[in-house]
């Protein structure tokens, strides 16, 4: 009966040598002269008493025999011509291009993030606003993942806003969407501290200080709308979107521009000027009718440099983060200390992850020399460089992850250049 | 002071990785022969062979930056030449086994007299290099490797990302099949 034989396959070759002490496992090893003298004379032994190893060693000679045919062939003296054609029509750099693109792209994408958590820690200290909707008029959209883009209203935004100074309690903020930072350490949030950060020393606007800030969302986009004013009658207003979100705006009239050298799409209406620009998925609009064209390249220029500084600080991608302007106040040598325990654990942490995801390329220490210029730890990045290119890299890991490699790679970088 | 292969050869990868084209030539000049030799054995076809070569010599000089060092050079070389192999027999599928006509003009030189032993030998070489297309590319990369580039197990084993064992057992049923399938010549190795 043939069903014992399928249901009991012979036993392999490892298996037979520890049932029956045969050697045919090692036959090659033999013939090949990679055995210990032991090793050989043991097989000899067995083969001399065993027909079965016999047979096999005569087969695996036969074999080792005709594979010692094989000789090393020369290449044709063409190649190299070949290679060089080849070469030179670029099809080694056509492969060294999208490298130096994909830098350019991650850096964008760390951008549209940051700017998506303001605007949605703003829409949730409001929530009693009669002037905002808790859900946001969208125009025409189905419900869609969070890779698409979205499109809703922009005028559901351009109502009265709430005046400055009502406190909003951290617990309002604590189930901020994924990818968002929670701020832990800060047990209230108000207007007047978003003043001192947006409206510092670097305000977006000299003379402009923030009136307001909300957030809302359309289909599950978290939109914030911060507006700026000057004295009663001059404003302006940054909608900040964490991922691209299509804004309405007389679209039909848009066109591409570069103001103040910030490639955006604007709209000129009679009523009002909107700005729509960003990198990636990171979309911010601004409108106006009262500031010119070169402030609002000012202001665009301070979200795009706040996004950024604060992405290679490793904060993940929300905008009101205390630390993307704020001067460091003097630590107590308490705090100093537990400062430089964090550190200390960051560099830790981003020591191996940056060995693990970046050392192919960089080494432990960022010493290696790149195709594309000098070594890592020879360039004087600034940290919004560094954010830029972690960002992408570690797209799986924790905004503390990429703030530990970002801090990491500062401690062996040159220090940036004034 | 003489410098050792391994130093010249991090000089070199060092200056291709800043573009140096000359020293890529001086790389494509030590490691042409050894891939295209790996490449042939290994696809069995001439033209696939220098396809393959110039695609690696290609590969090598866009991506010298992602070799990291940590294993040797000819390391790297060698998984590049098997996965280029691989992706080509794959994708071209020009890759054929042995004829029976390579076996049978190896077996006509071998009967013939003994000052043709040179081109009987090459005839050999090529009816093994034919009947390696038969098998498992983890059957023909160790014999390749072993035959080709005169490799120990334990240097096969790390290019090859596995054990001893498993190089050792893959040589022996490689080298049993070889011998099946060739088993007519035989007597003409013996002459």
């Amino acid at each position: 009966m043939t069903v014992g034989a399928a249901a009991c396959p012979a036993p392999k070759e490892e298996e037979q040598e520890l049932m029956f002490g045969h050697v045919t496992n090692r036959l090659s090893a033999y013939c090949n002269g990679e055995l210990n003298a032991a090793e050989a004379q043991r097989v000899e032994s067995h083969v001399a008493a065993c027909v079965s190893c016999r047979a096999e060693l005569e087969e695996v000679r036969l074999g080792v025999a005709l594979a010692s045919h094989l000789e090393p062939v020369a290449a044709p003296e063409s190649l190299w011509q070949r290679v060089e054609e080849a070469l030179d029509r670029g099809e080694g750099q056509a492969e060294r291009a999208p490298r130096l693109a994909w830098l350019d792209w991650r850096a964008a994408a760390t951008v549209a993030a940051v700017l998506l958590l303001g605007i949605w820690l703003a829409m949730r200290w409001m929530p009693g606003d009669p002037a905002v909707p808790a859900q946001p008029s969208v125009a025409g959209t189905p419900a869609r993942s969070a890779q698409q883009s979205v499109s809703f209203d922009l005028g559901v935004f351009l109502r009265p806003v709430q005046a400055a100074g009502e406190d909003v309690s951290f617990e309002r903020l604590s189930s901020a969407p994924p990818g968002f930072v929670e701020r832990k350490r800060e047990e209230k949030f108000s207007l007047e501290w978003l003043n001192r950060l947006l409206n510092g020393p670097n305000e977006p606007l000299p003379g402009y200080t923030l009136q307001s800030a909300r957030t809302g969302a359309a289909d599950g986009a978290p939109i914030i709308q911060l507006v700026y004013a000057k004295g009663h009658d001059k404003a302006f207003s940054v909608f900040v979107a964490p991922r691209r979100v299509e804004f309405k705006f007389g679209k039909e009239y848009a066109y591409e521009a570069e103001v103040g050298g910030i490639a955006c799409r604007r709209v000129d209406c009679p009523m009002q000027r909107t700005f729509e620009f960003g990198e990636g998925g990171f979309k911010c609009v601004l409108v106006t009718k009262w500031i010119a064209d070169e402030d609002a390249a000012r202001v665009m220029r301070f979200f795009l440099d706040a996004y950024r500084d604060k992405a290679a600080r490793g904060m993940g991608s929300g905008l009101l983060v205390p630390s993307v302007h704020a001067a460091p106040a003097p630590a107590a040598p308490a705090q100093a200390a537990a400062k430089d325990d964090e550190r200390t654990r960051l560099l830790s942490i981003g020591e191996k992850l940056f060995v693990a995801k970046c050392g192919s390329c960089h080494d432990s220490d960022g010493s290696k020399a790149l195709t594309s210029g000098p070594p890592l730890n020879q360039r004087a990045l600034t940290d919004e460089v560094i954010a830029k290119n972690v960002e992408p890299r570690l797209r799986s890991a924790t905004p503390e992850e990429k703030q530990a490699v970002a801090v990491y790679i500062r401690s062996f970088l040159k220090p940036p250049a004034d | 002071m003489a410098t050792s292969p391994a130093a010249a050869d991090a000089s070199l990868i060092a200056a291709c990785k800043r573009g140096d084209r000359e020293a890529f030539r001086l790389l494509f000049e030590k490691y042409k022969d050894r891939v295209y030799s790996l490449a042939l054995h290994f696809s069995g076809n001439e033209a696939v062979a220098q396809d393959v070569a110039q695609k690696i010599f290609l590969k090598l000089y866009t991506s010298i930056g992602q070799f990291r060092g940590d294993a040797h050079f000819t390391t790297w070389l060698y998984r590049m030449v098997f996965n280029a192999c691989t992706d080509e027999q794959r994708k071209t599928r020009r890759l054929v086994p042995l004829e029976g006509g390579a076996v049978t003009a190896a077996e006509r030189k071998a009967e013939r007299r003994p000052q043709e032993q040179a081109q009987f030998r090459r005839q050999i070489s090529d009816a093994v290099r034919g009947a390696l297309q038969g098998l498992k590319p983890e059957l023909r990369q160790p014999l390749v490797l072993r035959y080709v580039e005169g490799l120990s197990y334990q240097e096969i084993a790390a290019a090859m990302g596995c054990s001893s064992g498993t190089v050792a057992s893959r040589l022996n049923r490689g080298h049993k099949l070889l011998a099946r399938q060739l088993s007519h010549l035989r007597g003409q190795l013996d002459r």
